[in-house]
């Protein structure tokens, strides 16, 4: 008995101090270790197989995680030196696994010398770039609008509402019909933000779009912008009955469901979600418009940005096999499957691709150049969106004053 | 089983030995001639220092310096981080919860398990077969049934359909969404996942109580009430210390539910410190904060877990 | 002994009302795991005229919950084996002496059951990177050796404080060395603690979920939560199939529970009695 009990004892004291059992670490080997983020499982999984096929000599492993776990994961990974080759970087600043966060520190490589570079489209550049060089390759670009199903829309005996106004009518008109015309998951945090960017991208950069700079230089708050203006419409969609009842109370996930089971209309969200909608509503015909914010049809922005985006480990950047992948997820092949899979807009152009007749609005407002990027993007540090999360929230619970909620934003862009 | 034990244990002893020998009452005081060789507890110690005691010491002095995480290099800052503690509101706010949400789950997961093992410590036929059943849900992954409540409690969804269909319609919540109730739904799920755990200790505790007090009890004439109050209380101290102090220190170091229900939402009602402590470490670009925040817990843990173990311990010395 | 009066049947109709309460959470998730894709707006409560085994099949193979499961066993296996020799080594000598050093051990223990997850995370992944153990189920058996260490020390501990010392010290005056009267006559008394011991570690090996995603990442090597939650996050809102999912991430772990049941609580029984 006692032998059997012993034996492994032995066996692991053994590997411990020679290390003799043990597999290939994290970085070691000679096979290529990707993170992605588990919504973008179906799209990487088609790229990598396709990436395979051209280089069936190396082998891909990749490791997928929602974006909580993906962001602490990696940053540990990072500062211990084990980060995979390839990895999910947000764009712009504000998260905490963004280039404005990774860069400074030297983890992420310098792609300046790439051919995709000279194709990024000149608005997305200042999100892939810091100081002057460009840090990741963009892979999606995507938009926040309204996602909704057609037929539910010509069942109320409406199109698409263009102005505020008729927004606010089409939230009555769907009431009486025993449907909300949104549905709002403000349970799940990330959601909270989009209402509020969908309308601030119109209410804050149509007359101002120097907005984020004047921000930075110090000239320019939260309060008393055009965010004022923003949270007081998002209260008052919610007052006119536009979301579901408790949108506290409602997940991001039974925000998708109420959509595609048609106890709403729609929802705003971004456009990736677009395939999550469509996967669980099965052959209803969806559609995607900008949400109106003021009564001029044409001031109407949308936010718009590159979303997936990875980053070359700054360690694995003399790896033939890790460059190679970086270039492919910037050629036009491995763009489209991605964009294809995952129901989404390539962030590089590409003239030819045939796009998802749903996602026409985002690419007309994109070459029309009324698109702003994702506020989160331009703000100095992740506290400013977390801080957004929660005054959303609490203004929904009635817990805070548009103004309080301003001023604790304000004071989280000012926080180190 | 356990006769199959015992002809174990008796073929190890010496030969024409038939029964085991028994010490006598006393045996406690012959330690010194079965001396235990005191290198036993080595590997266990060096398993335990190795990946708990040291690391965590380690991790503990990242609180003296200003590591956002990320860095390549830090420097020592002393004791800013734990200034900076003091001045959080967030942080009180979220030690307010904790320690509310430690509280409750002590109190009323423990009341609960005690009717339970009540309950299923009688005559009744179902009492095998319940005993399974209430310890199940603490079998199960913690985000496994955080997720499931969380489904569960959605506005639309079974908990309040259930009400709707019983005719308390009325009494249906947005359990989560609203801020004044959140707290109490989380520690709902707590009480639900872990009353089994508190009620299979105090099973054992009321199965020690031996057969004939209960009988003598009997004969005295004495009620359900007064029998519970003065024989089976006393005898259940034990189990109530241990079942105590583990509610305690899970409820105090409450992370996984709260985080995969409301992360802390909405507006921050659901805080804990462990919540608080996660958001510093890889969202804000805060290790080294966090890790202040994360001594503080381990010290709150520490007294509040020390008043309590001294005050049952004497407690129980009392009532023996 | 009291036989069973009316009193006692009240009684079992509020035990079996409470169970039923109990088992609410459980019967949702069966029956939304059973529901068919197509059937949608359903009330949450009824389960479907047509149930279907579809879900279980395809989360089986899209959440690659096969190797996860080997991998889950190795490590809760690996970790249980040497929790159980090594903590109950230790609580040997701890309950049997009283001086000044076994108390002081033990406190040492019983501080381990109070450090929060978060100081210790990232120093000891620093720790196994520079011994090459990322990657490799190993860290995680070396980890929650370590990390439920103090725990079982506890249990094992007041077990044996209440255990009659004749057997061993017969063993040892027969001149049996101390290991092996530890290994002979010593563990297979503390049988039913080791019960407790084995189904509490497993169930928080099997259900740890932040230490293997951070270890074994980027390695193809996933246990079963890792997989479980990289699938819900790919199927947010199909909750069929994520519950299909998670009933058989929980499978394995509830089925070592129903094997060893009785030893649960035969085993905090033997604990209590000191």
């Amino acid at each position: 008995m006692s032998r059997r009990i012993l034996a492994p004892l032995t066996c692991l004291a053994a590997a411990a101090a020679l290390t003799a059992c043990s597999a290939d670490g994290g970085d070691g080997g000679d096979g290529l270790t990707v993170t992605a983020n588990s919504t973008d499982r179906v799209p990487m999984d088609a790229v990598v197989a396709a990436f395979q096929e051209a280089n069936p000599d190396t082998e891909v492993t990749v490791t997928y995680a929602d974006t909580d776990q993906l962001q602490s994961t990696l940053r540990t990974q990072l500062s211990s030196g084990t980060a995979p080759d390839v990895f999910t970087v947000w764009p712009g600043n504000g998260n905490p696994a963004a280039v404005e966060l990774l860069a400074p520190s030297g983890y992420l490589a310098d792609l300046s010398d790439m051919e995709f570079t000279s194709r990024i489209p000149e608005g997305d550049r200042p999100v892939t770039e810091y100081e002057g060089a460009t840090y990741v390759v963009p892979v999606t670009y995507s938009g926040i609008g309204v996602i909704y199903g057609k037929e539910a829309l010509a069942d109320l005996g409406a199109e698409e509402p263009t102005t505020w106004s008729e927004l606010i009518d089409l939230c009555g008109t769907a009431r009486d019909e025993g449907v909300s015309l949104l549905a709002l998951g403000n349970q799940t945090p990330w959601v909270t933000q989009l209402v509020t960017y969908a309308l601030a991208g119109t209410t804050v950069y149509a007359d101002n779009p120097e907005f984020d700079e004047q921000m930075a230089a110090g000239e320019a708050a939260f309060a008393d912008s055009g965010w004022q203006t923003a949270m007081e419409k998002y209260l008052e969609m919610e007052e006119e009955g536009c979301f579901n009842e408790d949108p506290l109370g409602t997940s991001y996930e039974a925000s998708v469901s109420n959509v595609a089971q048609g106890d709403a209309v729609g929802l705003v969200q971004v456009a990736t979600t677009l395939s999550q909608v469509q996967s669980e509503a099965g052959d209803t015909e969806l559609g995607m418009f900008a949400l109106p914010a003021t009564d001029d049809a044409d001031q109407t922005l949308m936010p718009g940005s590159v979303s997936a985006a990875y980053g070359l480990n700054a360690e694995s950047a003399d790896s033939a096999q890790a460059t190679a992948f970086v270039e492919f997820l910037a050629s036009p092949e491995a763009q489209d499957i991605y964009a294809t899979e995952g129901g989404t807009l390539t962030a590089l152009p590409d003239e030819d691709r045939e796009i998802d007749p749903a996602l026409t609005t985002l690419t007309e407002f994109q070459t029309e150049g009324r698109t702003v990027p994702f506020m989160d993007q331009r703000w100095p540090n992740p506290r400013v969106q977390q801080a957004h999360f929660t005054v959303v929230q609490q203004l929904f619970a009635g817990d805070v004053t548009v103004e309080e909620a301003l001023t604790e934003m304000d004071e989280a862009y000012e926080a180190e | 089983m356990e006769t199959a034990m015992a002809t174990q244990a008796q073929s190890a002893t010496p030969a024409g030995s038939k029964s085991p020998p028994r010490s006598p009452k006393g045996g406690r005081g012959r330690s010194g001639r079965t001396a235990v060789p005191w290198w036993f507890v080595l590997p266990a110690l060096a398993f335990f220092a190795f990946a708990a005691l040291v690391p965590s010491a380690r991790g503990a002095l990242y609180s003296f310096t200003d590591w956002d995480g990320l860095a390549r290099d830090y420097a020592f800052v002393g004791l800013d981080q734990y200034r900076a503690l003091f001045s959080d509101g967030n942080a009180r706010s979220a030690l307010g919860h904790t320690l509310l949400i430690a509280f409750a789950v002590t109190v009323v997961q423990n009341a609960v398990g005690l009717l339970l093992a009540l309950g299923v410590n009688s005559r009744i036929k179902s009492r095998n077969v319940l005993r399974v059943f209430f310890f199940a849900p603490a079998v199960i992954t913690p985000v496994v049934t955080a997720y499931l409540w969380k489904y569960l409690y959605s506005p639309q969804g079974a908990i309040n359909a259930a009400l709707d269909s019983v005719g308390l319609g009325a009494v249906g919540q947005d359990w989560l969404g609203d801020s004044d109730i959140a707290l109490w739904s989380v520690v709902a799920v707590i009480v639900w996942q872990f009353s089994g755990y508190s009620m299979v200790i105090f099973l054992a505790g009321l199965q020690s109580i031996p057969q004939e007090i209960y009988e003598a009890s009997d004969m005295d004439g004495a009620g359900p009430f007064r029998r519970f109050w003065h024989i089976v209380r006393p005898m259940l101290a034990p189990a109530l210390t241990i079942n105590l102090m583990l509610s305690l220190i899970g409820g105090l170091k409450l992370f996984d539910q709260v985080w995969v229900m409301t992360q802390g939402g909405p507006g921050g009602a659901t805080d804990t410190l462990s919540t608080v402590i996660y958001r510093e470490a890889f969202q804000f670009n805060a290790f080294a904060y966090s890790t202040a925040m994360a001594v503080v817990l381990t010290l709150f843990v520490i007294v509040l877990s020390g008043v309590q173990y001294g005050y049952l311990g004497r407690q129980e010395k009392r009532n023996s | 002994m009291k036989r069973y009066t009316w009193r006692t049947g009240v009684l079992e109709a509020v035990m079996i009302a409470a169970a039923l309460v109990f088992a609410f959470p459980i019967y949702i998730l069966a029956v939304q795991a059973f529901r068919p894709a197509t059937e949608t707006g359903a009330s949450p409560l009824v389960p479907s005229a047509r149930p279907t085994l579809d879900n279980f099949v395809q989360a089986w193979q899209q959440a690659g919950l096969g190797p996860a499961i080997l991998n889950s066993a190795l490590v809760t296996v690996g970790s249980v084996v040497l929790l159980v020799v090594l903590s109950s080594l230790a609580a040997y000598p701890i309950a049997r002496s009283t001086r000044g050093w076994s108390r002081a051990v033990f406190a040492l223990f019983m501080l381990g059951l109070l450090l929060p997850f978060q100081l210790a995370l990232i120093p000891l992944y620093q720790t196994m990177r520079d011994l090459g153990l990322l990657g490799n189920p190993l860290a995680l058996v070396i980890f929650y050796t370590g990390l439920q260490m103090p725990f079982s020390v506890f249990l094992y501990t007041g077990f044996l404080r209440g255990l009659d010392r004749g057997y061993e010290e017969a063993a040892m005056m027969d001149g049996a060395g101390p290991l092996r009267a530890f290994f002979s006559v010593v563990l297979p008394l503390l049988r039913p603690i080791t019960g407790t011991v084995v189904i509490l570690n497993v169930i928080f090996v099997w259900n740890d979920f932040l230490t293997p995603l951070l270890y074994l990442s980027g390695s193809g090597n996933q246990t079963i939560p890792v997989a479980l939650f990289g699938f819900v996050g790919q199927y947010v809102s199909q909750w069929p199939l994520v519950f299909a999912g998670l009933i058989i991430g929980s499978i394995p772990v509830l089925t070592v529970y129903f094997a060893m049941q009785k030893r649960v609580i035969q085993g905090f029984a033997g604990g209590l009695k000191g």
